[in-house]
């Protein structure tokens, strides 16, 4: 069978899917952490996808390589992921120092 | 009607003396006070009497003089201006109260001096004479308030003037919530009449025709009021309570001038009442069973003050039955030769009592004439005039009331069945003559009183002034200096004077002195009540002998038990043991106070306080905190939803974006 | 100088605002410096005041004296845009006269944060001088609720016990009902026209907006809710008692003297004749409201042992008073109710002073405590004397004109027919009733008053400690000097006041009954069943019923 968008799609739909149910579900921050860069890339995969079969075709200058947006978009979600994971690993990390544990459960001092 | 500009003088004067006496009286010398105090209603009486021979000439001479001070307010249809009005019979009365008030002041320095609150005593007298004149004095019923109010706040000052003590002080207070119940009743009665007339002024009052019913609404508030301020059954409580005030307090306010507000309010009035008969035959009957109830219990108090007060409540109902048979002339007639003889007797009492440092009670009394002779005397002649042992004048104006009353028509209008009735047996006399057997009921009830009050009386006079003294070794009573001894034979002599004005015509005729009865005095002043020609009952003579007799069967009844010593008096409590219970009835007043207490007085506080615990405290208030704690628990319920955990927060979002998601895209 | 006369409303509504930023701009530490420029202050604006009384004329419907304008927010349709009539012109009269009173009472009493105090009851005079003046509804509202944070900070910091809950209660009380009043002023100006051309101008609104029986319903009832609070009407009194209870003396004195007065005033100036169907017919509900609160004020003060708490239910009866005659719609009962809101504040006022003098001595509140005084500070006993006179309305005093003419006038009044038990036989006379009604207030202020009085004054000293109690002192006389000549020259003389309050009266009359005011002078002889049915009655009587 031929791969087309919607394949990409289902594969972005079902990772963005394990990575939100790892970002609730899990109790290790660092793996909330991962699940996180997962979703991130669904997303990316979710752009570059509709960059390479777009939707919408006006003009036949619209296909092939001059149609770039969406790749375009991708670096700047990458660029974004790594100094979010950057930042996200550093308050973990701080947290670690003073709490001694990395499980979710454990940061609820914001209540009531 | 004789327009100036002086009469505004005569409540002034006493009004600026109070002021004075009240501001300074504390810091100027004693001498100042009282020549202050004194002066002011002595110039006031001046002027009433050149304002009195005004209106007091012969034919052709002005009617009334008038001054108009100011408007005090006018808004929409309503203007009250202060208008002062001397006419015969409020200039009549001003004399009195100017008058008999200067004796009683001159009085009072002598009683009054050594008590350290003296200033205080002669300000509120002077506030009480310009208030009482302001009353008497005034041409409209809003003027005439302000007085009324004004001599009850006086009231209130002077009968809790001791204010260390409770008692008194309460009997103030006592005094003037009641007076204002009824004086809740005139302010309606106002209200009704201007909203029938748009107009409070007498003048033009007196040009209203109304209906019966119409007349009667109005006519019955302002007679609620008449009985407050005059201790009609059943607002008389205070004025036995008022007592507990000075004497000469108890003389002017409570004998000659306050009191008798309510008789001149409907005599100024007469207008309205007689085009209401049904209240007019109220006001007699209420009157003739004050004057009875009161000298009943008249005849068991032990205290001479509580005597001469039951007495002024007595002698208060014949003048209202004078005025509801339609004679006003006669109820107010009585109101003059009362104002004498009665001021005179407080002032004897309180003599009495100032010479026997303090003691009230005539047990601990006796042969008190051999101590205090002038006393002693002056009593004894006003006691005459008000039982009417010898022709004073006491008797002819009492028995002008009765005789008015046994012969009254007035009622003849009134309807006390349906027409049906009239051929039944006993309820068809009712049906055909109507109530016209009231006024010789009045008459006989009227006699009766007389004799209670013939024997009262001078059981009064015997126990405290002949016998042998029987109170305590260490007081020694004494006679009262010659301030208050020529204030007595002054009011004595009036007393015996006063008779002239209350001749009966013929006999007027007879002596030539027609032109100086207070009926021929005031004739024209007062609206006649419907009715017709007097009835013809009993003879003019018989009625006048059988008064005669029934107050010297009285005098010597009294004679009997309380003249002749230890005898007499065993006598008398032989008789007292026969009827044990009703004679302790009425030592204690027939108990009509304490009945006033468990069914109104007690009853309303406690009320109070249980409403205010229920309604505002639980209910109100518990609405209100119940408002606060809702909110609480509100914000604890919706605080489970803050668990601190940033995993929850994040799949609500999810959820929440979801559904808006859905929302948006595939519902449009 | 034009600039002072054309801006004199304005001087006087921010001069007291100027004196608290010196105040605030004066180092904290020296207390007798912010006292001495908040009196300062208070006093000026008093005189400036009294300017504004001479300069008053009175202005046909719709115009008003001393307008001023300046524009805000066009697009929005808000300008600050205020002016007085009769009414207001009292009101502003009585703020300003009991306003250094009110700093003179509380002079020996501060001792901790005597800066924020000051600024506090400046402020308050601002904003309730603001209310009074505004004739646009954003500004009104600015000014109202501007009212609400110093009179908590008051009630909060230098009260009594209870002084959290009573603070708390008084706002969140007050600031319900203004927030629904809020909404209603949205949609008063949404009505005003169409978008771009919408206002909430007051005079505009009044003489161009109508709304619908329907709509004007909810208005009212949004309005009147908030005003209802502050006068207070029952049954929302309850916060007034604690309020009063735990403030201190000088709040009370503003509490009682003027802040609830704007609840009335609101109601004659904005809720009533804004929405005049709604009003008509709301109103004999309002009067029997009114009557109620009279008779149940009147019980719960003789149910008290706290001076102050009976001192606050009394205003309760006193305002039922001033409702009943403002519903009553006739000259004479809302000329009354007008000048009885500025006797309240004078009386009560003048109550709360010198109960706060006795506090000052005695530092308790319980009438158990008391007794026998008159004696020991005379002055202190003769004056609260006339004063207590003066709230039970003897004549002679202010109390007596205002009562006589609410009760006069709601006599007189349209207020339709009860039916008893729903027979179209029995009928009741609504205005009838209540003004017999509410005449039994007079018995009973009277009554709980005078007990008051005794308690306090008469009989025998029962605590030795009152023995010592020093009388007035040359401050205190300054304070009480003028509200008693105030007493008795209103009370002597009130054709001065009434003449200034005709014209709105007539107005607001003429607005919200729908009809003209009928001032022609009925004849003597009045047509009709209670007419000239009776015999006739001879001009003078020809002879006197006489026996001879």
């Amino acid at each position: 069978m031929a791969v087309g968008p919607t394949h990409y799609l289902v594969l972005a739909a079902v990772l963005f899917a394990l990575g939100a149910a790892g970002v609730v579900l899990r109790r290790n921050a660092i793996i909330v952490l991962m699940s996180i860069e997962l979703m991130l890339n669904a997303v990316n995969l979710t752009f570059l996808t509709f960059s390479r079969f777009p939707l919408v075709v006006r003009r036949p200058a619209d296909l092939g390589p001059m149609m770039m947006q969406g790749h375009a978009a991708v670096f700047f979600v990458i660029a974004v992921a790594a100094a979010e994971a950057a930042v996200g690993l550093a308050i973990v990390i701080a947290v670690f120092r003073s709490r001694g544990s990395v499980n979710v459960d454990e940061f609820d001092s914001l209540r009531n | 009607m004789l327009e100036v500009n002086w009469l505004h003088l005569i409540p002034l004067l006493p009004l600026l003396g109070a002021v004075f006496c009240g501001l300074a009286g504390r810091f100027v010398p004693k001498a100042w006070v009282y020549a202050v105090a004194l002066g002011a209603v002595l110039v006031s009486f001046l002027v009433g009497f050149t304002a009195w021979r005004q209106i007091a000439g012969g034919e052709g001479g002005p009617l009334a003089v008038h001054e108009l001070v100011y408007t005090w307010f006018s808004v929409g249809r309503l203007t009250v201006d202060l208008g002062l009005s001397l006419d015969r019979l409020s200039g009549s009365l001003v004399l009195i109260v100017t008058g008999v008030g200067f004796l009683i002041h001159l009085y009072s320095v002598g009683y009054i001096d050594e008590d350290p609150g003296y200033w205080r005593y002669f300000a509120y007298l002077n506030l009480f004479i310009a208030a009482m004149l302001l009353l008497v004095l005034g041409d409209n019923l809003v003027a005439m308030f302000v007085g009324w109010e004004g001599v009850g706040l006086c009231s209130y000052l002077l009968i809790g003037f001791w204010y260390e003590d409770d008692a008194k002080a309460y009997a103030g207070r006592k005094a003037f919530i009641v007076n204002r119940i009824g004086d809740v009743g005139f302010l309606l009665g106002i209200i009704v009449l201007f909203s029938l007339s748009g107009s409070v002024s007498f003048a033009q009052l007196s040009t209203l025709q109304l209906t019966p019913f119409v007349a009667g609404t109005a006519a019955v508030l302002l007679f609620v009021g008449a009985t407050g301020k005059s201790a009609q059954l059943p607002l008389y409580i205070w004025l036995p309570d008022a007592m507990a005030g000075p004497t000469p307090v108890s003389a002017l306010i409570h004998a000659a001038t306050m009191v008798t507000a309510g008789v001149y309010m409907i005599a100024r009035l007469s207008f309205l009442f007689v085009q209401a008969p049904g209240i007019l035959l109220l006001v007699a009957v209420v009157g003739g069973l004050t004057a009875l109830w009161a000298a009943l219990i008249a005849t068991s108090q032990q205290d001479i003050k509580k005597v001469l007060a039951y007495s002024t409540v007595s002698q208060l109902g014949y003048m209202f039955m004078g005025v509801g048979v339609g004679a006003f002339f006669a109820g107010t007639e009585h109101l003059i030769t009362h104002a004498f003889f009665k001021a005179c007797l407080f002032l004897g009492s309180g003599a009495v009592i100032h010479g026997l440092h303090g003691e009230q009670d005539m047990r601990r009394m006796g042969g008190l004439k051999r101590h205090m002779p002038h006393t002693a005397r002056t009593f004894a002649i006003a006691t005459v005039a008000i039982t009417g042992v010898l022709p004073l004048s006491g008797f002819w104006s009492k028995d002008e009331v009765l005789g008015q009353a046994l012969r009254t028509s007035a009622f003849s209008n009134l309807a006390m069945l349906p027409p049906q009735f009239k051929g039944t047996p006993v309820l068809g006399w009712f049906a055909t003559h109507g109530p016209t057997f009231v006024g010789p009921l009045l008459w006989a009830v009227g006699s009766f009183t007389a004799l209670l009050t013939a024997f009262y009386m001078w059981r009064c006079y015997y126990l405290t002034f002949e016998g042998e003294y029987r109170g305590p070794d260490s007081v020694h009573p004494h006679e009262s200096p010659w301030l208050m001894t020529v204030p007595l034979w002054i009011l004595a002599f009036l007393s015996i004077v006063a008779l002239v004005i209350a001749l009966p015509a013929q006999l007027a005729g007879r002596l030539h002195l027609e032109g100086s009865t207070w009926e021929h005095f005031t004739e024209g002043l007062f609206r006649p009540a419907r009715g017709g020609p007097p009835r013809e009952m009993l003879p003019e003579a018989a009625t006048y002998a059988i008064a005669l007799a029934i107050a010297l069967a009285g005098w010597l009844l009294a004679r009997r038990y309380f003249a002749r010593g230890a005898e007499g008096f065993a006598k008398a409590d032989a008789v007292v043991a026969r009827f044990p219970r009703l004679h302790r009835a009425l030592e204690n007043k027939l108990y009509v106070d304490e009945l006033y207490d468990r069914v109104l007085v007690r009853p309303l506080w406690a009320f109070a306080k249980a409403l205010w615990r229920l309604a505002d405290s639980w209910i109100i208030d518990g609405l209100v905190n119940g408002a606060g704690q809702a909110a609480f628990a509100l914000g604890a319920a919706a605080r489970k939803f803050q668990n601190g955990n940033v995993q929850r927060y994040a799949a609500v979002t999810a959820v929440g974006i979801a559904a808006l998601v859905y929302v948006f895209l595939v519902r449009g | 100088m034009n600039w002072f006369d054309s801006h004199l409303l304005s001087l006087v509504i921010f001069l007291p605002l100027a004196g608290a930023v010196v105040c605030a701009v004066l180092p904290r530490g020296e207390g007798g410096q912010h006292k001495a420029v908040a009196l300062i202050a208070s006093l000026a604006t008093f005189f400036v005041s009294l300017q504004l009384w001479r300069g008053f004329s009175p202005q046909a419907a719709g115009r008003y004296a001393f307008e001023e304008q300046a524009p805000w927010a066009p697009s929005l349709g808000f300008s600050y845009h205020i002016g007085l009539d009769g009414v207001a012109l009292l009101l502003v009269l009585l703020t300003t006269f009991l306003g250094p009173i009110v700093v003179g009472s509380a002079w020996r009493f501060t001792e901790n944060r005597v800066k924020l105090f000051c600024i506090s009851l400046l402020v308050l005079e601002t904003a309730m001088i603001g209310t009074l003046a505004a004739l646009d509804l954003v500004l009104f509202y600015v000014f109202w609720e501007a009212m609400l944070i110093p009179m908590y900070l008051l009630i909060g910091i230098w009260g009594s016990e209870r002084r959290i809950y009573a603070a708390v209660k008084f706002f969140l009380f007050t600031f319900v009902g203004s927030v629904l009043m809020l909404l209603a002023i949205f949609y008063v100006w949404q009505q005003s026209g169409s978008p771009g051309a919408r206002t909430f101008d007051y005079p505009q609104i009044l003489s161009s907006v109508s709304f619908s029986p329907a709509a004007q319903a909810w208005l009212f009832a949004a309005f009147a809710l908030a005003f209802a609070i502050k006068v207070p009407i029952f049954p929302l009194h309850t916060w007034l008692p604690d309020a009063h209870t735990e403030a201190p003396a000088a709040g009370s004195v503003v509490l009682a003297g003027v802040m609830l007065k704007l609840g009335t005033f609101g109601f004659i100036r904005y809720a009533m004749p804004l929405f005049p169907d709604a009003a008509r017919s709301a109103a004999p509900w309002i009067a029997l409201l009114g009557v109620v609160g009279i008779i149940y004020g009147s019980l719960m003060c003789m149910a008290q042992t706290d001076l102050k708490r009976l001192v606050a239910y009394s205003s309760v009866a006193h305002l039922g008073f001033v409702m009943t005659g403002l519903s009553a719609l006739t000259p004479e009962a809302v000329s009354g109710a007008v000048l009885q809101m500025v006797n309240h504040g004078v009386s009560t006022g003048a109550l709360f002073l010198v109960i706060g003098m006795l506090y000052e001595r005695t530092h308790t509140r319980e009438l158990a405590a008391y007794g026998g005084l008159a004696k020991i500070p005379p002055a202190l006993a003769a004056v609260f004397l006339v004063i207590t006179l003066s709230s039970i309305g003897l004549p002679g005093t202010n109390g007596f004109v205002g009562e006589f003419l609410i009760l006069l006038g709601t006599f007189g009044a349209n207020l339709g027919v009860w039916h008893l038990f729903g027979s179209q036989s029995m009928e009741l006379s609504v205005a009838h009733t209540l003004t017999v009604l509410g005449s039994t207030g007079v018995i009973l202020g009277a009554v709980y008053m005078l007990w008051m009085y005794q308690r306090v004054m008469f009989g025998p000293v029962t605590r030795a400690a009152n023995r010592a109690l020093e009388d007035l002192s040359a401050r205190e006389w300054a304070a009480l000097a003028p509200i008693l000549v105030a007493i008795v020259a209103i009370g002597v003389y009130p054709g001065p006041l009434l003449t200034a309050i005709k014209q709105p009266v007539d107005a607001f009359i003429e607005r919200v009954s729908g009809g003209t005011v009928d001032k022609r002078v009925p004849p003597l002889r009045p047509p009709g069943p209670s007419g000239s049915l009776g015999p006739e009655a001879p001009a003078l009587p020809a002879a006197p019923v006489s026996t001879r």
